[in-house]
């Protein structure tokens, strides 16, 4: 049942790409805009930027340009990219592992952080703990990541000096030997524990801020479905019975409480890689979010598609991780 | 345990707010608490440190080859692993001194133009030495390569690989078929002067590119420093290299740091931190606020840009007396004030008041509505019209400003603006296509600054009539035929005659009949750290830093 619902899902993917793809696809042609005089910069002759267009297939009818990129496609050739004038494919391979390092720390920090925050202020609930909490989640989801990443830098670097500002790695520090592109892994796969810890001592601030937003949300989902189960006939039977206090909140109501939190986490990817852009301009941080404003802002068509393929894929994919975790943690699921 | 009682807000309300204010007086306190010293691990080992400067910017290198990229941060790394046949003296842009040629004549006329090279030269791929070929092969390529920044030489030579001639080894001859007095300038430009290891880049030629793919990532050239790792969007970091022709005596640094840094506020800090020796393009109120920072200098040295609104000349605006009149309308004053914060200062014409030719009596237009009222009426447009205007793109000094202080002023005198933001590539699709001029905008800003030392260079590309769009750069489609005699004469003028044709074409083109509104000159300001020295600014590349000249 579970394998034949994971064959059904990435049928369906396919299909979401390739709706994605034609959507995006015309809807980055329907700008008015002629990229091919933006490469050739404005003091390019005519016949310059005709070459370029034809280089770049941007003179053929619409519709063969986007079965060129179909084509190109099935073979994992994403094109060539006007902004950084290298193969798209190229770009993805450096810029995507520094979004995904990003992303899943701030994905860590709100599950370590944000439901343990909702349990407790779930089991305390209207004690100074909830409200404690309840006033971090309103404030998580009430500053905007640009604004929390400007202040996050003022304090906890320009201030207090205890995170750098910006970046991946020290200046001038070596990269470890690429195996996942993941800093934090590569090193410690390498062995190199300074290294270890210097890549995470700089992923720490942005991810602590891109998350923020999103352990606010896991802490009042959290806190809701604690209080809910809380109350269920079930929990009274159990305590009825002589079951500890301990017991009945690990063993009864967590389990049943974090089922809709798993669910959020899954959708919370989505907001993260769009929050990502905003923290990776402010952190000067390597991913695929600068590269896609300066994308989107050069209408480089290749590029664009392929930003948007690919987040579309970490989305749909990391759903289905949390849909086949839903069913592991309820055996009543079935998809 | 109990069931959920009912919620009473008050007992929520007192302790959130009692909460909320001090998590506030928590934050207000850190924010204001006085920095730790600046002597940090940042600046300390910058002091003991003189091998590494460390410069944050903005913009991220996409292209190390001179025959394409066009950009500033590719331009300076190529400034600094790739040198020249010659180059411009310190901060003049008059004074041309040796490089990879050690020596040059010219005839008469200055159309045939010889070079002796220096012996010697490594390059960076382990080949030695330069030669005449290389020579030949690297400027060539940039014109036939048909890419950005073919135009360069392309004024010079149609046909380079014949114009440039081996004589021996080591003696190179332009043959450029008129006098041209200002090659020397053009070949001192870091945008394509550059002399590549010709034998690499014949051997990675592909699909007829002149070797273009292989040199946009790779290191060619024979500069004081090679290209060590290049961490794309991140940095860019220049190690020393070792055979460098000009040695290493002296106080020079060791490794370069070029990191790209997007946000201002963030560069602001690592300066201030000393985690960076070297950064520019801050906010005008980040510069303000450093002026006061014993620990950097701030300095604003003249560049060349010009920004600028053209005005098609075509439609409503084809009158002159329509385009006096919008140069009494805006208020330059207060664009000026609220622009730079007194880092930049008015424009008055197509040349920046540093290139030869500026003419520092031509005529200045103030804002004066009286007149405007009366030139619009002269050239018929009365009030309740509507001009067109199309911003963003990120072109022209503070967007934003430009075009509200013009709408502000028009709507004074019964004058509507109707402005159209576009991002980069929408403005290139209409300014440079191929629309008659009845649908193109009536006014557009534009950025511009000239490649070399040269009033032709700079005024030709933006008002000879057959520089028009598509094709050209002559945005506001402006033809005046007085206009284009004056071009023609200068193209292949003697200095003397240059200068004088350029004073008569400012004369018409800042009074007369003007193409644009001439906004401003911005300055390069630029943070450095108090400690580092032998910084030189040239206009012609004011943010294209020497590092073998600096040392702490």
């Amino acid at each position: 049942m579970l394998a034949r619902m994971i064959v059904r899902r990435l049928a369906f993917l396919i299909l979401v790409l390739i709706g994605l793809s034609f959507i995006t696809f015309m809807l980055s042609h329907v700008v008015p805009a002629d990229p091919a005089r933006l490469y050739a910069g404005p003091r390019a002759s005519g016949a310059a930027v005709a070459l370029i267009r034809h280089q770049f297939g941007f003179d053929l009818p619409i519709w063969a340009q986007y079965a060129n990129f179909l084509g190109n496609l099935k073979d994992g050739n994403f094109g060539y990219s006007l902004v950084s004038n290298r193969p798209v494919a190229a770009d993805l391979h450096d810029y995507l592992p520094a979004t995904i390092e990003l992303t899943l720390g701030a994905m860590v920090m709100a599950i370590a952080v944000g439901i343990p925050l909702g349990v407790i202020a779930g089991v305390w609930n209207r004690s100074w703990i909830d409200y404690g909490v309840r006033l971090i989640s309103g404030l998580g989801l009430a500053m905007p990541a640009y604004w929390l990443a400007l202040l996050a830098q003022l304090i906890f670097f320009d201030h207090l000096r205890w995170f750098p500002a910006d970046s991946r790695l020290d200046p001038a520090a070596i990269p470890p030997p690429r195996i996942t592109g993941l800093y934090t892994i590569d090193s410690l796969l390498a062995w190199d524990p300074g290294l270890f810890v210097q890549s995470l001592w700089h992923l720490a601030l942005p991810s602590a801020v891109l998350g923020f937003g999103a352990t606010a949300v896991l802490a009042r989902m959290v806190r809701a479905s604690m209080i809910d189960a809380l109350a269920q006939d079930y929990v009274r039977t159990a305590r009825a019975k002589g079951v500890g206090r301990r017991a009945v909140i690990i063993r009864h109501v967590l389990r049943n409480a974090l089922l809709p939190a798993t669910t959020l986490v899954g959708l919370q990817i989505g907001s993260l890689l769009g929050g990502a852009l905003l923290v990776e301009n402010i952190f000067s941080w390597p991913g695929i979010g600068r590269y896609a404003t300066a994308a989107v802002f050069a209408l480089d068509y290749n590029a664009v598609m392929a930003v948007t393929l690919v987040a579309a894929l970490i989305f749909v994919m990391v759903n289905l991780v949390v849909d086949v975790v839903y069913m592991a943690l309820d055996p009543r699921v079935v998809y | 345990m109990s069931g959920p009682s009912r919620y009473d807000s008050r007992r929520f309300a007192r302790p959130a707010l009692r909460g909320a204010f001090a998590l506030g007086l928590i934050m207000g306190a850190v924010a204001v608490a006085p920095r730790p010293a600046t002597a940090q691990v940042g600046r300390a080992v910058a002091s003991t440190d003189n091998g590494t400067i460390t410069y944050v910017t903005d913009e991220t290198p996409l292209d190390l080859d001179p025959a394409s990229n066009s950009g500033s941060a590719s331009a300076l790394i190529s400034r600094n692993i790739d040198d020249n046949l010659v180059a411009f003296d310190g901060a003049s842009i008059d004074a041309i001194r040796p490089v990879l040629a050690t020596s040059w004549s010219t005839n008469a006329d200055k159309s045939v133009w010889t070079f002796h090279l220096r012996h010697g030269v490594s390059f960076h791929t382990g080949r030695c030495c330069m030669t005449a070929d290389d020579v030949q092969y690297s400027l060539g390529r940039t014109v036939t390569a048909g890419l950005a920044a073919s135009y360069l030489l392309g004024r010079f030579m149609t046909k380079p690989f014949s114009q440039i001639k081996v004589l021996d080894q080591y003696t190179v001859e332009f043959d450029l078929g008129h006098s041209q007095p200002i090659f020397l300038s053009a070949l001192a430009s870091y945008f394509t002067g550059p002399i590549l290891d010709a034998q690499v880049l014949k051997a990675h030629v592909v699909k007829n590119d002149w070797g273009h793919n292989w040199a946009t990532g790779h290191d060619l050239g024979a500069g004081p420093y090679v290209l060590q790792s290049w961490v794309h969007n991140q940095q860019a970091v220049l190690a020393q290299f070792p055979a460098y022709w000009g040695g290493w005596s002296g106080p020079h640094f060791s490794k370069v740091i070029i990191r790209t840094v997007p946000s201002s506020t963030t560069r602001r800090e690592l300066i201030e931190s000393g985690q960076a020796d070297l950064t520019n393009d801050l906010t005008a109120q980040d510069n303000q606020a450093l002026q006061g920072n014993t620990q950097v200098k701030v300095v604003s040295p003249p560049g060349t840009s010009i920004h600028y609104i053209a005005m098609t000349d075509a439609g409503l605006l084809a009158s002159p007396y329509a385009r006096q009149a919008l140069s009494y309308t805006f208020n330059y004053d207060a664009y000026i004030k609220a622009a730079f914060h007194g880092y930049g200062r008015r424009a008055y014409g197509p040349l920046p008041s540093t290139l030869l030719g500026y003419d520092p009596h031509m005529f200045h237009y103030q804002t004066d509505l009286t007149k405007a009222r009366a030139l619009f009426q002269k050239a018929g447009i009365s009030s309740g019209t509507t001009l067109t205007y199309i911003a963003g793109g990120g072109v022209g000094a503070t967007p934003g400003l430009v075009e509200t202080i013009l709408q502000a002023q028009l709507a004074q005198l019964g004058i509507t603006l109707k402005i159209q933001y576009v991002n980069a590539s929408g403005y290139a699709s209409i300014v440079f296509g191929s629309e008659p001029a009845a649908k193109r905008p009536n006014m557009l800003p534009v950025s511009w600054y000239p490649d070399y030392n040269d009033p032709y260079d700079e005024i030709q590309p933006l008002l000879e009539a057959d520089q028009a769009p598509p094709g050209g750069t002559n945005l506001g489609l402006y033809h005046n035929a007085q206009v284009d005699a004056l071009l023609k004469d200068m193209k292949y003028a003697n200095r003397e005659t240059l200068i004088r044709d350029a004073y008569q074409l400012q004369d018409i083109t800042s009074r007369v009949d003007p193409p644009c509104i001439w906004l401003d000159e911005p300055t390069a300001v630029t943070v450095l750290a108090a400690n580092l020295k032998g910084v030189l600014f040239n206009p012609l590349g004011i943010d294209l830093f020497n590092f073998y000249a600096m040392h702490h």
